[in-house]
């Protein structure tokens, strides 16, 4: 057994953009993250490994990979907030209706109060693959 | 920057993320369905305002910038 103490670690070409493999960790890393404003358009706040946002309709969106993952069984979780109150919950959800591909996958977002598909003023979402 | 595509239930519009590598016209092309016509817009050429945005429409004769790989 051995303890390796290091600061920094690089990829071997010196980049800071393009991370090192770590094989045996890498499928407990997130593969892509997002979040995004749903409202007056989409607006990106932060991501990794995603290409795009998609606006479908209200309350409906698709989130493009940048890299294509390596199959169709990669795990997904979102949040979205609330209206202003305890009383004003959403949800985000997997949208069945758009296929789950390796390149991208829907999600659509429903206010409970109103049982209807509304604009989300935050989505966050993390994808795990391996 | 925007990129806009029918679909069959009205019209898509595509935000690419600010920290992506790929060009607006990489991301044009891969995350417009294969096949569909698209149009690259400023911001502003969508609307603000989304009172109706299900029943947003645009013309095919318009989406003259490319078609999804």
């Amino acid at each position: 057994m051995s303890t390796i103490k290091a600061n920094t670690l690089l990829h071997s070409d010196g980049s800071t953009t393009n991370p090192p493999a770590i094989p045996a960790l890498d499928k407990r890393m997130a593969t892509a993250w997002a979040n995004f404003d749903g409202t007056t358009g989409i607006v990106v706040r932060n991501s990794f490994n995603v290409s795009s946002i998609t606006d479908q309709a209200v309350g409906k969106y698709t989130v493009n990979f940048n890299t294509a993952l390596p199959n169709v069984n990669y795990v997904v979780s979102m949040s979205s907030e609330d209206g202003g109150g305890f009383n004003d919950p959403r949800v985000c959800n997997r949208d069945s209706s758009q296929a789950r591909t390796t390149s991208a996958f829907g999600i659509y977002h429903w206010h409970l109060g109103s049982s209807a598909l509304d604009d989300a003023t935050h989505v966050n979402l993390i994808v795990f693959a391996s | 920057m925007k990129i806009i595509y029918q679909t069959t239930d009205g019209i898509a519009v595509i935000t690419p993320a600010p920290n992506c590598s790929l060009t607006d016209a990489q991301t044009a092309a891969k995350d417009v369905p294969t096949g569909s016509a698209y149009k690259i817009v400023e911001d502003s050429y969508v609307p603000s305002d989304r009172t109706f945005r299900n029943a947003w429409t645009i013309e095919a004769s318009e989406l003259t910038d490319g078609v999804g790989d």
